[in-house]
């Protein structure tokens, strides 16, 4: 028989680390990124260059900036090599010259991709987390109205959480998004309103297995208010598969994210959230392989962290309910 | 009547009313949003007079109540208004895209079956070792990955860089070019939406099998001579069949939002890129029918699992599990 802890706990390792990374990459992020996200640097000679970029930033007094390859001075010009040709300016237009390096390559405005990605982790996470949190506080309320509450609810909850089961949420999101006219309060809310379904069955079915236990019987026998039965005994007991859905769910709500910016009905470019990112990549998809490639691989990894945190934990809470 | 057919009553009921409950939904969220059609749709500089004229052509100015009342009843008729984009009749707009989802969507199923059946059996004969568990991290990342991303990245490798595959504009080939040309164009599309779809699929089949055949009839059956791979794939998997069938048809819904970012990436003529399209120019008769389409096609789908389920085991068939599909 092989350690199978081991195996949960490289899940929660990995996972654990790739999550806390993209976090600290969120909030961190305006003091990791090495420039400002919506900053255009070149819109001709900085467009679409590719991961591993570098070269000469020459700021104009008129707040203009061109990228050269090289700069030479020549007595009051300046010479510059952009765009594979040399030209000339007056020195007295140019206020400073700096090197700059562009790891992950630009977009097809000429801005930075790494610290558009970095602006973007703090957008994508926040809406996952918040749309997470509404989604099981509202999962929860039903279930534990329905589960707990007379029969005429629980028929009631349940057919309307069946019912809103039965849609593909992303015709009904997109419905939701496009017709309010995106934005990201929108999205956290469109996300929110039709993902709480399975939070909702999930805490029913654990607390109606629960209302039969002998624990709960003998609790009322001896006269526990109903309030304190819940608060203190039942909830904490379906807590375990609630963590569990909630990394779940935060997987889907970043995917779900993604495929609504991309579409165009969520997040808005300028804003960056990686799904914005996608969705002005493209425009220059089969020139530029970056600009696609980057917004997808960090939506991946975080969605691959939150999973396998959630099969983590699920085998740490709850151990009888792996294959 | 037999059980099964009162059971297929309630479940076609429930469907219905289910039907009718979100359409009201989707009606109420689409009329209390600010901006109508007429706003939209015509140019500022269209006169008053005539935008007034337009709104009452297309019933914009009705009481709400009025508004939503008809479009009740027609919709059970059969006539869900007039596509303010199209103009043509909503319902004949969206039969002609259906036929290209259904296709997608079945291709796709069939791609999706083919890579998890024999995983998720390898999967389950492998059971807790090291092989095991490299493939459920595998299956993870796997599902980890945006259909929409995994689409792009397809369209990039395989039809722009190695031209093997057409890149999208199913539409633009037509029915007239064959059913040879529309394989080829269906072929990268399904195999996006299969493979982006197979990776939960593996660990549903890997699940079922082993709760429907657990470690002491497996060993019982290697015990009277049959080889470990027969067991599991020929008992395992038909005494699996009946909650396989009934996951399937819970994903129908995850399928179809995936179909739609597919048929948005790949130009393929469905009833995703029909929605996606129509919520653009806010086409409203348009988005409310192919929304509850999208419903109804799921809904089918379920109730075909469903159907399909008491086919598969015969304990349902004789009632012996009364109640279990309820």
């Amino acid at each position: 028989m092989p350690d199978l802890r081991a195996y949960w706990r490289s899940d929660l390792l990995v996972g654990g680390v790739l999550a806390a990374l993209l976090c600290a990459a969120a909030l961190l992020g305006p003091w990791l990124a090495p420039y400002p996200p919506e900053r255009t640097w070149d819109a001709a000679a900085g467009r679409l260059l590719p991961p591993g970029s570098a070269g000469l930033a020459v700021e104009l007094r008129d707040g203009r900036t061109l990228l050269a390859e090289s700069v030479q001075p020549r007595g009051t010009t300046l010479r510059l090599l952009r765009l594979g040709r040399w030209q000339s300016l007056a020195g007295a237009e140019v206020s400073s010259v700096h090197a700059v390096s562009f790891p992950l390559g630009t977009d097809r405005y000429g801005r930075d991709l790494a610290s558009r990605l970095l602006a973007g982790a703090r957008v994508s996470l926040r809406i996952g987390l918040l749309v997470v949190a509404i989604t099981i506080l509202l999962g929860s309320l039903v279930g534990a109205a329905a589960g707990l509450g007379p029969p005429w609810l629980d028929a009631l909850l349940s057919r309307l959480t069946d019912g809103l089961l039965a849609f593909p949420r992303l015709f009904l999101v997109l419905t939701l998004a496009a017709l309010a006219g995106g934005g990201e309060t929108l999205v956290v809310l469109a996300l929110a309103l039709t993902g709480w379904m399975e939070v909702a069955r999930l805490v029913r079915a654990e607390l109606r297995r629960l209302r039969g236990e002998d624990f709960v019987l003998a609790a009322r026998a001896v006269g526990v208010p109903r309030g304190r039965l819940l608060m203190r005994h039942l909830l904490p007991l379906a807590l375990a598969p609630v963590i569990v859905t909630a990394a779940l769910r935060l997987g889907e709500a970043l995917l779900a994210e993604a495929a609504l910016s991309w579409l165009g009905f969520g997040v808005q470019p300028p804003e960056a959230s990686w799904g914005s990112l996608l969705a002005e990549a493209q425009a220059s998809l089969a020139g530029a392989w970056w600009v696609a490639v980057f917004p997808g691989l960090a939506i991946s990894l975080a969605v691959l962290a939150a999973g396998l945190l959630g099969e983590g934990l699920q085998a740490r809470l709850e151990p009888h309910s792996r294959g | 009547m037999s059980s099964f057919a009162s059971w297929l009553l309630r479940r076609t009921t429930g469907a219905l009313v289910l039907l009718l409950l979100v359409l009201s939904a989707t009606f109420v969220v689409v009329h209390a949003l600010p901006g109508d059609a007429a706003t939209l749709l015509l140019d500022p500089r269209v006169p008053p007079s005539a935008r007034t004229d337009l709104r009452h052509l297309w019933g914009l100015d009705a009481p709400l109540g009025a508004q939503y009342g008809r479009w009740i009843f027609s919709a059970l008729r059969g006539d869900w208004g007039t596509s303010f984009v199209h103009h043509r009749a909503a319902l004949r707009v969206l039969l002609e895209a259906l036929p290209y989802t259904l296709l997608l969507g079945g291709a796709a199923l069939l791609v999706e079956i083919a890579c998890a059946l024999p995983l998720g059996v390898w999967s389950a004969r492998r059971r807790d070792r090291a092989s095991d568990h490299a493939l459920r991290v595998g299956t993870l990342l796997v599902s980890s990955l945006p259909t929409f991303w995994l689409a792009l990245m397809a369209l990039l490798l395989l039809a722009y860089r190695i031209p093997l595959f057409p890149a999208g504009h199913a539409a633009e080939a037509g029915a007239s070019a064959g059913a040879l040309q529309l394989l080829r164009h269906l072929a990268l599309p399904a195999l996006v939406l299969g493979i982006s779809g197979a990776g939960g699929l593996v660990r549903v089949v890997r699940g079922s099998l082993l709760l429907a055949m657990p470690e002491e009839p497996q060993r019982a059956a290697q015990a009277r001579g049959l080889s470990p791979a027969r067991v599991l794939w020929v008992h395992g998997l038909r005494r699996a069949a009946a909650p396989l069938l009934q996951l399937l048809g819970l994903s129908l819904p995850t399928l179809l939002g995936g179909a739609l970012v597919v048929e948005v990436v790949f130009s393929w003529p469905g009833l995703g890129r029909l929605t996606y399209l129509a919520l653009l120019s806010r086409d409203l008769p348009l988005v409310l029918a192919s929304t509850a389409w999208s419903a109804i096609v799921v809904i089918a789908g379920t109730l075909l699992a469903d159907v399909a389920t008491f086919a598969a085991d015969p304990r349902l068939r004789e009632g012996v599990l009364e109640g279990r599909l309820a």
